[in-house]
């Protein structure tokens, strides 16, 4: 399914199968795990959480530096 | 499908690959706190008496560091002063600056802020269109340095907080054994940059043993006002390269980032032995600070700045 996510506040569409978890989405996206951090429906959730075809999705990327 | 903690079965926020671990807020900001009080009673890095400067950028790592030594700070009854630096980069330090201040007022704790206008002589929006932009934060890295040590002795300080993280640790070791440069690990570690000098102020480094990513998911789950933007110097080639290959091998074997900083520990001492120098910093001819030549680098910079 064409599905929408945020990255780093900007919208993204992927293509992504019916039982899809996060750590798939991050490979599909290029993201790594190590830097990412992630929300379904706003609430931050690790990276074997599947998602589904309702859920609101955001990905943002740890900077380096603080 | 909801991930569960292993702990209590509740909702999992995050997933601690080297540990094969889910843990739910509860679990993992326990987890997170003990760490970081582990590695503090395992490095002897603080003790009664003690009055410390949290270097603060305002950024991820140093908020979070600050909440976790003011707690630590009110239990041991040690004085803590937040630091700050204003470098002079437009659109990015004045941000973080304000998520500092906001946070030192919420901890209660004194907040000293000094710039490099003012230290130098030059801001870093300066320098960057004078020099070469990726060579930014080489004059960053040192200028930050000198005024951190300056100030933090003025301030009558005897240990100096960075919040330097598992990850700058692991990539640290690397970088120096990629370019031949083991002798730059001597004074490395989570209390590092050691010279036995009045002049230097011990730094302290507690969240050394902790990943950057769980530093970030902790300044969420304990709803911290944090800018999570990036310096726009940032660039630093090699170090960007080293990151990403230590997140590859990471994400592939859990645990490699430690492995990487407990190798380093088991021959600090061996590193030492070999590269111990015989004579000791002097002072700088033309600022009176620490320096291992003449005329130290920082001076060194802003004469080719003037030039």
């Amino acid at each position: 399914m064409n599905f929408s996510i945020t990255l780093n506040g900007k919208v993204r569409r992927v293509d992504i199968k019916g039982r899809t978890s996060i750590a798939e989405l991050l490979k599909k996206i290029s993201v790594s795990r190590e830097v990412a951090l992630v929300k379904k429906n706003g609430k931050i959730v690790p990276e074997g959480e599947l998602i589904g075809k309702n859920d609101k999705i955001e990905v943002f990327q740890v900077v380096y530096g603080g | 499908m909801v991930v569960s903690c292993s702990k209590c079965g509740g909702e999992a926020v995050i997933n601690l690959a080297y540990s094969r671990a889910n843990l739910c807020r509860k679990h993992f900001v326990d987890s997170f706190e003990k760490r970081f009080k582990r590695t503090v009673r395992e490095f002897r890095l603080i003790k009664k008496g003690d009055r410390i400067g949290v270097a603060l950028s305002g950024g991820k790592d140093s908020t979070v560091m600050l909440h976790l030594l003011k707690k630590i700070a009110d239990e041991m009854r040690v004085r803590i002063v937040a630091i700050s630096v204003d470098e002079g980069i437009k659109n990015y330090r004045g941000r973080t600056l304000r998520a500092a201040s906001k946070a030192c007022k919420k901890l209660e704790v004194e907040h000293k802020i000094f710039s490099y206008k003012k230290e130098i002589g030059f801001t870093m929006d300066e320098i960057v269109r004078k020099k070469n932009r990726f060579k930014a934060c080489s004059y960053c890295g040192v200028f930050r340095r000198w005024i951190l040590n300056k100030v933090s002795r003025e301030l009558k300080l005897n240990k100096l907080a960075i919040g330097h993280n598992l990850d700058d640790a692991a990539q640290t070791v690397l970088m120096n054994i990629l370019r031949n440069e083991p002798m730059r690990l001597v004074r490395f570690g989570a209390r590092g940059g050691i010279v036995e000098d009045e002049m230097f102020v011990d730094r302290i480094k507690p969240m050394i043993r902790i990943p950057e990513r769980e530093v970030a998911i902790y300044s969420v789950v304990k709803d911290m006002e944090i800018n999570f933007i990036e310096c726009p110097y940032a660039g630093e080639a090699f170090r960007g390269r080293v990151r990403e290959f230590l997140n590859k091998i990471e994400e592939e074997f859990p645990g490699t980032k430690f492995k990487v900083f407990n190798s380093f520990l088991s021959i600090k001492d061996a590193l030492e032995e070999r590269f111990k120098s015989n004579g000791g910093p002097v002072k700088c001819r033309e600022c009176g600070e620490l320096s291992s030549d003449e005329v130290c680098v920082r001076c060194r910079l802003i004469k080719e700045l003037k030039a």
